[in-house]
Order: structure tokens, then C-alpha cells, then sequence
């Protein structure tokens, strides 16, 4: 089991480093002109971050947003990634990039921790550089921006510093741009109420194991990165709450408090957080940052269930409690043979009396 | 004596006519009582579901199930039970609430979630075989609409595409063949389960 799981986070952490550029980096994938190193010639890293929102025809650069990087882990000889402190306390799923971007940015957030490096803003071309980065792979976060009646966020993401695109050529001066998400705000022409709502649901991936849930489980909700408000998620509100009269004007995050014995990854689609948990029986294996063995982040197949890999059904951990169907059905056989017998003796019995009676009679 | 013995099969014959009538009658009883039972959890639902076309969602809201397809189907409680929708079945007349979980004492309720989800397309409900339950689906013909409606007013639209009886040890092959939506209940005599196997079709 612990093999399996092993297997499926080296795959999954190794196509971290190809995949988690590609919905961010135009310009990393055509720097190919470039020259690029072993990882071990690369000493420090440089990073150039630009920034343009899409307004109809043209792009704009915005000016004067604030990022921030978080370095989370060390990249091994074996291109793994190894958790550091703090991040290593954070039992994220290790599937979806984005998604553990996301999630890690919120305990970011509500563990109000320090950047790694010196926080810069983007200049009037919509850029931001970075020098002197150790090697390691950095979440990269951005400061929200108003701009005509819309409020812009970067997307959180995840990036390997020097970066690969296959696991030997290394290229220590990333340039990339970042994506972001829009929400209006409201007033001035713009119809949109100038509150918002946010609805939040919790989702379990851990068939066989339920009994490991606990009854309930907190949600903290946060604004502009500090706590607002906590919502308490049950099997009584079908693991679900929503929050509304929220000020638009605000960015809003959601954070679980931690769940013991389960991973977590927070995804965000438009007003709705998905929350999922998946249970990780190996989950203190990797925790521990003492523990002899390299927590080395490493992989997953990219599937969702079916956690033996084998592709089937798994039957016998189907909830379903009992080898044989249900009898659902009504006791009615009994009746016709009921009847039936009742009918004969009844009608033997007359017989025999009648007999009697006619014996008696002679 | 001989007389005796023609009084004794009367005697016996009259108690088995007794039982034959004492248990139609319970059977009649029940199935009454299953039926009033549905009709009112039906009326409660009515005032805690919405319905497919009474849905309102806020703007760029996406539905749950399509967001998620794995979470838990949500319920609804009514009369201390948990309810994750109701199945409809116009062929045969039925509009039941389905229950979350099964077990004999739910069953003799309602209809209930055997396993699976209507959000991953592997449902499966079994019920009574009273005639208000699912008594009548061995009259279902392939091509027959069924509906099922969530708690949240999400409409999941099947067609039958198959009909078979199972035998009462055959639960993994309920499970398999994958289909998206699979009915079934007992058999008069109780030996087989008459199964459904439904196919999910556009809802218009």
C-alpha cells in the first residue's frame, strides 16, 4: 500500500515539473534558445513575473501589484520535491498543482507566514523580478488589484526553481507570465450587487475508511487574507454552508482547519469552494520531518479512487453491507398453500363425517 | 373415533383457512399502509425540494454534483429518515421519495439507495414488492422513462434498457455491468430480484 502510494506521488510530484508552468509560462517553454545546466551547476535562480490583464483587444499591464514567494520544498538529486518547514506541517493532497496551490495560499493566509524572499511589486510594464533564489520549488502569490469595477487576483501557483521541461536540462532564469481571476464588484454602471455570496461544500474520497470521518469539521473563511467568519460542516447541512451579504470588494479565501488522518486540497470554480478530503493512511510517513527517510513529496497516477490502481470496481469495500440482495418482497407464497390445505382438509374432513354418518346409518 | 378425526381435519382445515385470510389480510394492511406512508413523505418533500424547474441558482453558480461528482448526495429529513430524492416511473404510475440508506425497517418505508450515486451514474435503489413500491416494475419495457430528482432539484433522466432477474447471492453482479441506474425488488414468490438496468438520457 505504502509502495503504491509512494509510486503514484514520485509520478505525480515529477510531472509537477512539467506541468505546473504550462497554464502560467508562455515565455519559460520559448526560452528554448537558451542555454541550460545540470541541476547541480545551478547555483541561484532569477525569476521574471509579468502580469497583463486581458481588457477586450488589448493586454494591460498591471502596475504595482505586490507578489510574494514561499519556498515549500527542496528539489532532491532524484528531482523529487522535499517538504521544508512550515509546509511540511500542511497535509495537502499531492494531485491537482493548482489546486494544492490554492490550498497551500490559504494556509499562507491564515498562518499569516513570512515570503521567503523580500515581497516585490510590478513595474509599469506589469513585471517582477526576483535574483539570488535558492533552487526549490516556490509558491507564488499575488496581491489583488481593482480595476474598473473588477477586482484581480493572480492565480496562486507552483514553480520550480530552475525549471525543467524533462528532468535533465535545467534553466535557472525562468521568465513567465501569470494568470488571474476577475470578479466585478459592483456600482458605478456595473449591475452586480456590491455583496457577494461564497458557498462551500466538503467532499470525502475515502471509500472504506468513512468511520474515520469526524462528525464535523470547521471552515475558516477569510477576508483579505484575515479571519471573518467559521462555518461547522456536518452530515446534518450535507457538508455544505453558504455565506452571503459578503462585501465584494474583498478577496475571500476558505481554510480548513485540519483534518487528523486526511489530506486536503481546496479548489475554487466561480462562487463555490470544493473542499476535498482523501484519506491517507500513510499520511505520518511524509509528515514527519524527522523521520529518517526523506518525506520526499512524491507521487500519485493522476486517478481519482480506486486506490489499489488496478482499475476495477473495488466491490468488497462497497458500502454495501451483505453478500446476499435484500429479500424485499412481501410473504404472500404462503397464502395459496394455505388456502389450498385448508380447502383439502376441510373438505376431507366433511367427507369422513359423511361416511361416518352413512355407516352409522346402515 | 372416525367421527372425531372428520372433526379434527375440519378444525385443522378452518385454521388454515384462518391463516391463509390472517396473512392476505396483514399483506393487504401493509401495503395500505406502506402506500399512505409514501404519500405523505411525498407531500413533505414537495415543501422541502425544489423542483427541476423551480431551481435558482446564483449567477455563474455551477451545480454541486457537476463540480464535484464524488460528494455525498445530500438529504432532506423527513419523519427522523434522510431522504436523498424521488424516483418517478410514469409507465407504472409510482412517484417515490427514495431513502439514503437501507436496511429492512427503511424498506418497509420507503424505497432506498441500495449503493451508489446518481452523480457518478451507479444508483442503485431497491424496494418492496408492494404494489405501491416497486411491485410493478416486471411490467416496465425497455424504452420506459424513469426519473430520479435530488434533493437539490437536479433532474437525472433514465431509459430502461435492459430487464433481468438476479438470483438472491448475486449482490456483486447488482454492482456491476455499469450501468447508470438499477432497479430492483423481489419477485412475487421472493426467490429472484426482478432488476432494472437503466441508461441516462438527455433530459429535455
Amino acid at each position: 500500500m505504502k509502495m503504491k502510494l509512494d509510486l503514484r506521488r514520485i509520478t505525480a510530484w515529477a510531472l509537477c515539473l512539467l506541468l505546473c508552468l504550462f497554464p502560467l509560462s508562455q515565455k519559460a517553454s520559448a526560452a528554448s534558445a537558451r542555454e541550460y545546466y545540470t541541476l547541480e551547476e545551478v547555483s541561484t535562480c532569477s525569476l521574471d513575473l509579468s502580469y497583463h490583464i486581458d481588457l477586450g483587444a488589448e493586454k494591460q499591464p498591471m502596475e504595482g501589484v505586490e507578489f510574494r514567494l514561499y519556498r515549500v520544498a527542496e528539489i532532491t538529486d532524484a528531482v523529487t520535491f522535499h517538504r521544508i518547514a512550515p509546509f511540511d506541517k500542511y497535509a495537502v493532497t499531492a494531485t491537482d498543482w493548482l489546486k494544492r496551490a490554492s490550498t497551500l495560499a490559504g494556509y499562507v493566509s491564515r498562518d499569516c507566514l513570512e515570503p521567503t524572499v523580500l515581497p516585490a511589486s510590478t513595474n509599469a510594464r506589469g513585471v517582477v523580478s526576483f535574483t539570488d533564489l535558492e533552487k526549490g520549488l516556490y509558491l507564488i502569490v499575488g496581491s489583488s488589484k481593482t480595476v474598473d469595477g473588477y477586482i484581480y487576483t493572480p492565480t496562486p501557483f507552483l514553480l520550480s526553481l530552475p525549471y525543467t521541461g524533462d528532468g535533465y536540462n535545467w534553466d535557472p532564469d525562468v521568465e513567465i507570465y501569470t494568470k488571474y481571476t476577475r470578479r466585478a464588484i459592483g456600482g458605478g454602471e456595473d449591475p452586480t450587487p456590491a455583496t457577494v455570496q461564497y458557498h462551500v461544500l466538503k467532499v470525502w474520497e475515502d471509500e472504506g475508511n468513512e468511520e474515520n470521518r469526524p462528525q464535523s469539521v470547521a471552515v475558516d473563511l477569510l477576508r483579505d487574507g484575515e479571519a471573518y467568519g467559521t462555518a461547522v460542516l456536518s452530515a446534518e447541512n450535507n457538508w455544505r454552508y453558504d455565506w452571503t451579504g459578503l462585501p465584494a470588494d474583498a478577496v475571500w479565501q476558505v481554510v480548513e482547519q485540519e483534518v487528523e488522518g486526511y489530506t486536503v486540497s481546496v479548489a475554487q470554480n466561480g462562487i463555490t469552494f470544493v473542499i476535498t478530503n482523501t484519506y491517507e493512511e500513510d499520511i505520518e510517513d511524509w509528515k514527519t520531518p524527522t523521520d529518517e527517510k526523506p518525506d520526499d513529496i512524491k507521487p500519485d497516477d493522476g486517478k481519482d479512487g480506486d486506490d489499489d490502481g488496478d482499475g476495477g470496481e473495488d466491490i468488497e469495500d462497497n458500502k454495501t453491507p451483505l453478500d446476499n440482495l435484500p429479500q424485499t418482497g412481501q410473504l404472500w407464497w404462503p397464502v395459496p398453500l394455505l388456502a389450498m390445505g385448508g380447502v383439502a382438509l376441510t373438505f376431507l374432513g366433511i367427507m369422513r363425517r359423511r361416511r361416518w354418518n352413512g355407516e352409522d346409518e346402515e | 373415533m372416525r367421527n372425531k378425526k372428520g372433526l379434527i381435519l375440519i378444525t385443522l382445515g378452518i385454521l388454515l383457512l384462518l391463516g391463509a385470510a390472517g396473512l392476505a389480510g396483514y399483506n393487504i394492511w401493509d401495503e395500505n399502509r406502506a402506500a399512505e406512508s409514501v404519500e405523505s413523505i411525498l407531500r413533505q418533500m414537495d415543501t422541502l425540494i425544489p423542483r427541476p424547474d423551480e431551481v435558482e441558482r446564483p449567477e455563474g453558480m455551477i451545480p454541486d454534483y457537476l463540480l464535484a461528482p464524488k460528494m455525498e448526495m445530500p438529504t432532506v429529513e423527513v419523519e427522523e429518515n434522510r431522504y436523498i430524492g424521488c424516483i418517478t416511473i410514469p409507465a407504472i404510475g409510482i412517484d417515490l421519495p427514495v431513502m439514503g440508506e437501507w436496511n429492512y425497517p427503511n424498506l418497509k418505508i420507503a424505497p432506498c439507495r441500495y449503493a451508489g450515486s446518481a452523480y457518478l451514474d451507479d444508483l442503485v435503489i431497491c424496494a418492496h414488492n408492494y404494489a405501491h413500491h416497486f411491485g410493478g416494475l416486471s411490467r416496465l419495457s425497455i424504452g420506459d422513462r424513469v426519473e430520479f430528482t435530488d434533493v437539490d432539484g437536479n433532474l437525472f433522466v433514465y431509459s430502461v434498457a435492459e430487464k433481468e432477474q438476479l438470483n438472491p447471492d448475486e449482490a456483486a453482479r447488482m454492482l456491476s455491468g455499469g450501468w447508470d441506474l438499477s432497479l430492483f425488488t423481489c419477485t412475487l414468490g421472493g426467490q429472484y430480484r426482478v432488476t432494472i438496468r437503466c441508461e441516462r438520457v438527455e433530459a429535455e
